[in-house]
Formats: C-alpha cells, sequence, structure tokens
C-alpha cells in the first residue's frame, strides 16, 4: 500500500468524503484492501463465492413507469462506496435492522425489492479492451452490520469509463427479486410493519406482494 | 375593413375549441381612430365552416413531464437523498433540461436521474438501446450507449441547443 | 386555506404555454387568384398540416341601423383555406390559416421558439411570395399561458401566481379570492416606423375539465399576451412591406416580439411561477 497506512486507517481517514472511492484506490491500489479486514466485527474477508445484495428502496433510483433500475442505484461505487450486504453472512435479523435503519432515515424510502450477484461477476468486472478490474469488494463490517460490504470502483476512471463500468453493474445485478423472497420471507416478517406498509408505487407492486420477479 | 375580435364566454369556458373558429386577436380600440371608427365601415368576419371539431385540450406529453420532473429538483438541498449527496448541480441540471427541450418525435423519451453528485443524467433502458448520459458541470454530456451489438462511450460537448450529431442517430426510435 | 400542496401549476408542467399564434396582417384584400395560388401552395403541406378546410366569410355592414348582414356575392373561391393537424384524442395541435386579410399560424405544441418560429417561417416563406401585389400593414405574436389551481376552487388566490406590483394587474386583483379578471392595452412606439399595440388578458375562470374520469370543474388562470406591430400609421415614418420579400424583415421582427413578451410575462407572474416554468433559463 502506497500510504503505509492499514486497511482500516484508510478505510477510517476517509469516511463521509465523496471522492473516498478514489482516496482509497490511490492508497491501495489494485483492490489490495480486500485481503483486509475492516473492523473486530468482521465475519472475514468478502470470498468470490460469496452472493453480494443490495436493497432497492430509494425513489430516485428507480424507474418511475416500470419496475426497473436506474444507473444512479450503482453511482455511490464511484463515489463513497456502494454498500451492499453479504447474503451468506447477513441473518435475517441483521437485514431487518439495516432496513428498519434505512427506510427510518428518509420518509420518501420504501422496499421495493433486492437485486443479488456473485462476487466473483462483480470482481470480473472488466472494461472493453482493458485487462484490469473494474471493482473491488470490500469488507466493511461494523457493530449493527457484521455483514456489511462496499463495492467500489478499483480506480479513478475517466467520465465514459465509468458510466461503462456502470453499465456493467447493471447487468451484474439484473434481476430485481421480490421482498418476499429474501431469505425464504424472514426478512419481511421481522421488518418494522409501518415501514414495510409504506405506500408502493404501482407498477413495483408485483415485487411486493405476490413475488414475481423482474428482469431488465 | 376593421377585423372584429370574437370572444368566448368569459367566466365559464370549455378547454374545448371549436376548430373552426377563426378568433383574431386584435382588439378594437376607440383611441385610434384607423381601427376604432365603425360608422359605415365594412367589417369581415369570418368563420371557419367544414365539419365542427371539439378539440380538447391536448393532453401533457412525457417530454413535458421529464423537464418539470429535472426542473424541480433545482430545489433539493445538500443530503437530498439522506447519504451525503450533493445539491443538484445547476449547470448540469440546466443542461439536461436543455438537452430534453431538444428531443424531437424521433427520439425515444428517456428517464430523469439525479446522482450523488448533483448531476443529472438520462437514461434509456429498452430492448435494443442501453444508453446512460450524464451532464457534467462544465456544460459537456459523458455517454456510454449500447445500440444492438455496438457499443459507443465518450464526453462531447453540447451547445444546449441542438443534440449532438455522435448522439443523434443513437438515440432515435 | 390552501393546502401546502395547493399552488398553480402550469398547464404542462414544465411550461404553461397553451398556444402560441403568429399573424401577418396585409393592407388590401387578397385577390382570388391569391387565394387561388396559396391554397395550391399549402397543398403541399398535407404531411404536416392533413386536414383541410375552406374558410367562407360573411360581411357586415355597420351604420346607425346596427350590424346588417350583406349577402355574400356567388363565387367559387373560397375567402380562405385552413390547414390543421391534430391529435389521436381530436386535439388540435396546430393550424395554418389563410383569408383575405390575413395569414395565422397557431401551435399549441410548445418545446422552444426557435423550433416555433422555424416552422412558422417556412409555411410563411413559401406563402407570401405567391399571394400577389399586397403589402403587410402589420404582424403580431400571442401567447395564451395557462396555470390550473391544484386545491378546492374556494382557496385560489392571485398572490400565488402573479408578481405584487405587476404593471399589467390591476390592483383589485390581488384581492380577488372569487372569479376575476383584468384586461389591458396601449400603444407604444416600436421605432420609427412601428407602433406596436400591448395587450394583457389575464382571466381566472373556472374550466370543465373533461380529462378525467370524472367531470369537475377546475380554476384556472389564463394570461394571453400579445403584441401587434403596425406600419404606416399616422405620426410614424411610412414603411413599404411587400409580402413578396417580407420574410426576412419578419425574422427579426418576430424575434423582438418574442422577447418583448417574454419581459412581459416576466412582468406579470411571480419569481417563483416564473422559475417554475424555466423563463429565465439560459
Amino acid at each position: 500500500m502506497q500510504s503505509g497506512c492499514s486497511c482500516s486507517e484508510i478505510n477510517a481517514s476517509t469516511q463521509g468524503q465523496i471522492d473516498r472511492v478514489g482516496l482509497v484506490a490511490d492508497a491501495a491500489p489494485d483492490c489490495a484492501c480486500e485481503s483486509h479486514s475492516l473492523s473486530q466485527y468482521s465475519p472475514g474477508i468478502v470470498q468470490d463465492e460469496e452472493t453480494i445484495v443490495r436493497m432497492v428502496c430509494v425513489p430516485m433510483h428507480v424507474d418511475k413507469k416500470k419496475p426497473k433500475l436506474l444507473p444512479n442505484f450503482f453511482s455511490h461505487a464511484f463515489s463513497f462506496g456502494m454498500s451492499a450486504q453479504r447474503l451468506e453472512k447477513a441473518g435475517s435479523t441483521e437485514l431487518a435492522k439495516w432496513l428498519n435503519n434505512f427506510l427510518a432515515n428518509g420518509g420518501d424510502r420504501v422496499w421495493l425489492g433486492y437485486v443479488q450477484a456473485p462476487c466473483k461477476k462483480i470482481r470480473g468486472i472488466l472494461l472493453q479492451d482493458e485487462s484490469s478490474r473494474s471493482f473491488c469488494v470490500y469488507d466493511a463490517a461494523s457493530d449493527e452490520s457484521p455483514a456489511h460490504a462496499e463495492v467500489c470502483a478499483s480506480r479513478r476512471l475517466e467520465e465514459a469509463d465509468r458510466l461503462e463500468a456502470r453499465a456493467h453493474l447493471m447487468k451484474a445485478f439484473s434481476e430485481i427479486l421480490p421482498r418476499t423472497s429474501l431469505m425464504g420471507g424472514e426478512v419481511q416478517n421481522i421488518v418494522d410493519s409501518k415501514l414495510l406498509a409504506r405506500d408502493v408505487p404501482s407498477q413495483w407492486g408485483s415485487l411486493t406482494s405476490s413475488g414475481v420477479s423482474q428482469t431488465f | 375593413m376593421v377585423l372584429a375580435t370574437f370572444q368566448m364566454g368569459q367566466y365559464f369556458q370549455s378547454p374545448s375549441i371549436a376548430a373552426g373558429t377563426c378568433a383574431q386577436l386584435l382588439p378594437i380600440s376607440s383611441s385610434n381612430s384607423e381601427l376604432g371608427k365603425f360608422d359605415n365601415k365594412l367589417i369581415l368576419f369570418t368563420a371557419g365552416v367544414g365539419d365542427e371539431q371539439t378539440a380538447y385540450a391536448r393532453e401533457t406529453n412525457e417530454q413535458e413531464r421529464t423537464i418539470a420532473i429535472l426542473r424541480g429538483w433545482k430545489r433539493y438541498p445538500d443530503n437530498w437523498d439522506h447519504e451525503m449527496a450533493k445539491a443538484p448541480n445547476p449547470t448540469s441540471l440546466q443542461s439536461a433540461i436543455s438537452f430534453m427541450s431538444s428531443l424531437s418525435n424521433e427520439f425515444m423519451m428517456p428517464e430523469p436521474m439525479l446522482h450523488d453528485s448533483g448531476r443529472a443524467g438520462l437514461f434509456w433502458g429498452e430492448d435494443q438501446l442501453y444508453a446512460d448520459l450524464e451532464f457534467l458541470e462544465n456544460g459537456s454530456i459523458a455517454y456510454y450507449i449500447e445500440r444492438g451489438k455496438d457499443r459507443h462511450k465518450g464526453v462531447v460537448e453540447f451547445d444546449k441547443r441542438n443534440i449532438p450529431p455522435v448522439l443523434k442517430p443513437l438515440l432515435t426510435a | 386555506m390552501a393546502g401546502a400542496q395547493d399552488r398553480f401549476r402550469p398547464m404542462h408542467e414544465a411550461h404553461s404555454i397553451e398556444q402560441v399564434v403568429i399573424t401577418v396582417r396585409f393592407d388590401r384584400p387578397l385577390t382570388d387568384e391569391a387565394i387561388r395560388s396559396a391554397d395550391e401552395t399549402m397543398s403541399s403541406l398535407q404531411d404536416a398540416l392533413p386536414r383541410r378546410d375552406s374558410i367562407q366569410g360573411m360581411a357586415f355592414q355597420v351604420g346607425p341601423q346596427g350590424m346588417m348582414p350583406i349577402a355574400p356575392p356567388i363565387i367559387d373561391v373560397p375567402n380562405g383555406i385552413a390547414r390543421t393537424r391534430t391529435d389521436n384524442g381530436g386535439a388540435l395541435i396546430k393550424d395554418l390559416r389563410i383569408d383575405r386579410q390575413s395569414i395565422n399560424f397557431r401551435t399549441f405544441e410548445y418545446t422552444r421558439w426557435e423550433a416555433v418560429w422555424t416552422e412558422a417561417r417556412e409555411y410563411f416563406g413559401s406563402l407570401l411570395p405567391r399571394l400577389g401585389e399586397t403589402n403587410i400593414a402589420a404582424y403580431a405574436l400571442s401567447y395564451v399561458d395557462k396555470f390550473v389551481w391544484t386545491g378546492p376552487r374556494e382557496t385560489c388566490r392571485p398572490t400565488s401566481l402573479l408578481k405584487s406590483g405587476s404593471l399589467y394587474v390591476s390592483p383589485a386583483s390581488f384581492d380577488a379570492d372569487d372569479l376575476w379578471h383584468c384586461h389591458s392595452g396601449r400603444f407604444i412606439s416600436a421605432n420609427g416606423h412601428t407602433k406596436r399595440l400591448e395587450a394583457v388578458n389575464i382571466d381566472c375562470v373556472d374550466e370543465n375539465d373533461i380529462t378525467g374520469i370524472t367531470p369537475q370543474f377546475v380554476r384556472v388562470v389564463r394570461i394571453s399576451t400579445t403584441l401587434t406591430d403596425f406600419l404606416n400609421q399616422q405620426g410614424f415614418s411610412p414603411y413599404d412591406l411587400p409580402v413578396i420579400d417580407a420574410i426576412g424583415y419578419l425574422d427579426d421582427a418576430a424575434q423582438d416580439l418574442h422577447s418583448s413578451l417574454k419581459s412581459m410575462f416576466g412582468a406579470i407572474v411571480n419569481d417563483d411561477t416564473a422559475d417554475q416554468v424555466g423563463l429565465n433559463a439560459s
């Protein structure tokens, strides 16, 4: 690592900065921090075999007419770091707690569904005509959320390259899954019922009730 | 000759406009001798004949709705997403609005979006078209487009009036 | 009392323009030959303006006995031609009309001024040279803007829309809590050879909204702003503008009218409203 700092130190010193992904990549290029746990709460570094899950909750991230994602759902992967959960490491209680906190933090947020992708697939994303990885998947455990992970761009990208990388993420997380199917419905049963009952836009109705999944 | 105005009922108006009515917009002013004199002047009042159409006010279209959404985002503050997003960048938003205004009927209509960077974007996600446009602070547009099997990416200047030639064939229906 | 969400919504969300009308008026009636020539020219606009109608005229004489109709002569040339375009729902989108006294282009579709004038110019540019020996006496540009009150009618207040102290709004209108209107106009000098009529008509009316499942009355404010430039008026320098090469003059004139109307509209609505419709955006 270039700075001589540990990954924990890099993580702590860059928290909350909009350029955090770039700063981490500068300090620890080639996804060096993937092989380090960031906190004492970590269940271990993220393995290729794991499934990375991201909840769909923010109205700005979804199409106004169809139950589809917009590319800005992945914007944080190039700025603050894109928050995600490790499916095999998280229990339903942890996921429900994360959702309760997230939904409570924004009055317009509604749990519409979730997307998931194999970690190996995310790490395997390459831009056209390039051989170096586009994304890192870091263990980003906290005491509240030990199974928390972050998907971050592996380096500072040119503007158009960033959009191409975003398109690859769209394809990797291509299927929107209904909330009833997350851990067999266990998570939905635990999430605060008031938060769960928030109005769902009509085009998302099938994903929040009957359990039909939607592909891009 | 003097043309007379024909004014519809004032307080209860239907939005329907009879297409056969020819309403001149010149009000009569008695303060001007050329226009206000009626005595022994011939007045020609023209009205359309032909099948009367009951024309209803046209619906607001998707282009207009999208521009209204973009314009509404101007008022968003910092942290509008509760995850430390920057307030929308005015130049970026205005570029996106200008781009939308420049789209004619031959173009498919996109979805508007706002990024945590404060930049505005437009997205087309149809069967054969994936197009992600991001409006940069300097007025240019970053784009990544997949059309069928072809891929295109780059940054292009935008004069706020005309769709950049490189984008035109990629975004038309 | 108005709820927090109650407001004046611009008719088409991004903008409030219901229609734009561009008019060119002649100093003498067009001949039958001119009308025939115009009809032929307009037939080439089939794609843009598919429907054709004849305009028949009725003449009246106004005198001490009041208004008396004059029996029209029996002729096979109409007094004018109209070509229109409607959308799939039957709503009028555009129409182009020529009669003995004028050409009018009206559109209900508005994205930006340049697009409107480009289209109007195409029509006027092809028609004017074919109208024989006549001059332009006047030309006008008119905008009709419409705002719809989203709350109960009784909570509608002009101050939510209008600029306080506006030159174009009667002070009494600001206190209105029911229907009202304010119509005003004045002549000004546009330049040494042009007399300009400024007309502003603002109406707060209840309109029958038939677009929803159940028809209902909604309260709307319609703002009509018109500028008409007259040539060869008493007290102004003479200026002959033959139709045959008037289009270049009209290019600049139309732009000038548009800019002036934009300023007038900005002087009528408050800053929030101006912002909402992108009035001051570059």
